[in-house]
């Protein structure tokens, strides 16, 4: 497969303006169509396209069917979704061309990793041009198989849980348990400060798909549940396990 | 109450540590171990921890001298611990040894003197119930290395003295540390909310999810955690480690804590991390 030039951006969310930047920088030909003009047009010399919508799967299945249609045999299909991914290459008829890339921009240390979410009919060379991809742009790429929470969300979500399990059965304030993950454990950040970064929702609605798949223990604990219905989702509502003005 | 004398009763990877942190914090300590050679080698890492520090000039030779001669050193409970104000035991990790060496320093010590116990593990409560002042025992959890790591959980049971507890957190402070307070629970705070991290990560790998060095990577790269589960396991020793998901699954009984296959059959094949070459990565 020749190395991948020219990305179609799909969304202009938080996600795919970061995405767009990164790409940009590294001197790749990037096109964040509008989605209410023909995008479709686009996809005629395009090596990936990178859905990035907000919405549901349902959705987003529906754009990667249109995709589909207009785009040649080589361009590879790939999503920023957190799940769905399988779902999603069912939908198209190029499961081995379909893949997720789940970006996670380090914020502090201006780093990004990249999961490189396979589903049972991703092909290897789809993963190398995508793994070539994100390695030219200057980001991490790791593979993980599609799975809910992939690495990242699935193992931060049970810690979180086990997290407020501890804080709503009064074993010690918040403030303790973050200053002990921080000052004994060299974390960067304590549980709950990692739950108001990562949104209270997104680690409830991980947990949710791991209880059904896998088991009890993933149930989300009631505190972060009343949480989400109260709104208090972290730092993006300005409220989560700590108050941001 | 005011603490001056302190008896530090193991002188292992913790024991001396903590010890050396106490008589730099201006107190007297009594360094105690069963053997006069455990005694000796504990001290030997402190001198050397100590001449680091006056090459890197955080400390003149008047101080590291004054340090030194404030830690009397013996291989008899008794003398070390008689006129002790606190003890803090960093013993072995073994239940019916802590509540062994307890039941004497009971007897030892007078009325007044604090218990503390340096446990990973084991039951507070349980330990303390041997004695005849559980309110005066708690735990006191430092980490390692005890020079530098600035947490330590201040862990009170239902017995523990309001008291006891403010001498102890005021202690820590006076010894440039951070206390948290933590109700005796099982992995009190740092391991339990560790072992889930790890122990969910090793859960994945398990079930093909992904690579170890994956996994790592992801941690490292994503949120800056300075190592991955796996690298950490190698370096703790993973059959050390696997003490920890063992007693927080048997006691909780949560399947966070099921014990996690990879681990498991590590230990059983004898790769226990770095130390022994061989863990999840290799070592040369």
């Amino acid at each position: 497969m020749e190395g991948i030039n020219k990305v179609v951006i799909l969304g202009g969310g938080e996600t795919g303006k970061r995405i767009r930047d990164l790409f940009f920088k590294a001197g790749l030909k990037v096109v964040m169509p509008d989605l209410e003009t023909d995008y479709l047009k686009e996809l005629a010399d395009a090596d990936i396209v990178l859905e990035a919508l907000r919405g549901d799967v349902e959705s987003r299945k529906e754009t990667l069917r249109r995709c589909d249609e207009k785009a040649p045999p080589k361009t590879i299909f790939a999503t920023a979704a957190s799940w769905g991914i399988t779902e999603m290459a069912a939908a198209t008829k190029r499961p081995e061309k379909t893949l997720g890339l789940n970006f996670t921009f380090n914020l502090v240390e201006g780093k990004c990793l990249v999961q490189i979410v396979k589903q049972l009919e991703t092909s290897e060379e789809t993963v190398q041009a995508c793994k070539s991809l994100i390695e030219k742009v200057g980001a991490t790429a790791v593979e993980v198989e599609d799975s809910p929470g992939f690495i990242l969300d699935r193992v931060m979500a049970s810690m979180i849980n086990e997290a407020a399990t501890m804080y709503a059965s009064r074993i010690a304030t918040m403030e303790d348990m973050d200053k002990v993950a921080k000052l004994c454990l060299n974390w960067p950040m304590g549980p709950f400060e990692f739950a108001d970064t990562i949104g209270i929702d997104n680690v409830v609605a991980t947990l949710e798909t791991l209880s059904q798949q896998k088991g009890s223990q993933y149930i989300p604990c009631r505190l972060l549940r009343q949480m989400v219905a109260l709104g208090r989702l972290g730092k993006k509502t300005g409220k989560g396990f700590y108050q941001y003005i | 109450m005011e603490i001056e004398k302190i008896c530090v009763l193991g002188a292992g990877a913790m024991g001396h540590g903590i010890a050396q942190v106490c008589a730099q914090g201006g107190f007297q300590v009594g360094l105690e171990d069963i053997k006069e050679e455990f005694v000796q080698s504990g001290m030997e890492r402190i001198r050397k921890f100590l001449q680091g520090s006056i090459e890197r000039k955080k400390m003149t030779k008047e101080e590291a001298d004054a340090l030194l001669g404030r830690i009397k050193t013996t291989t008899d409970l008794r003398e070390a611990a008689k006129d002790a104000d606190l003890v803090i035991e960093a013993i072995v990790e073994d239940l019916e040894i802590k509540k062994d060496t307890f039941r004497k320093l009971d007897q030892i010590c007078p009325d007044h003197t604090i218990l503390a116990s340096n446990t990973s593990y084991q039951c507070i409560t349980e330990i303390a119930m041997v004695t005849k002042r559980p309110d005066k025992f708690l735990g006191m959890h430092w980490f390692n290395p005890p020079q530098i790591m600035r947490g330590i959980e201040v862990v009170r049971t239902e017995r523990t003295s309001q008291e006891v507890v403010d001498t102890i957190v005021d202690l820590c402070r006076k010894l440039g540390k951070e206390p948290a307070l933590c109700k005796d629970s099982p992995g009190f705070i740092a391991n339990r909310l560790m072992n889930a991290w790890r122990n969910e990560s090793y859960g994945l790998h398990d079930e093909g999810i992904a690579s170890f060095q994956d996994i790592d990577e992801a941690f490292k790269i994503a949120y800056n955690f300075r190592m991955g589960p796996f690298e950490l396991g190698d370096l703790t020793g993973l059959e050390v480690a696997l003490v920890g998901p063992e007693t927080l699954y048997q006691e909780l009984k949560s399947d966070i804590f099921k014990p996690a296959r990879c681990h498991i059959m590590k230990v059983r094949a004898g790769e226990y991390g770095r130390k022994t070459g061989r863990g999840f990565y290799e070592y040369k």
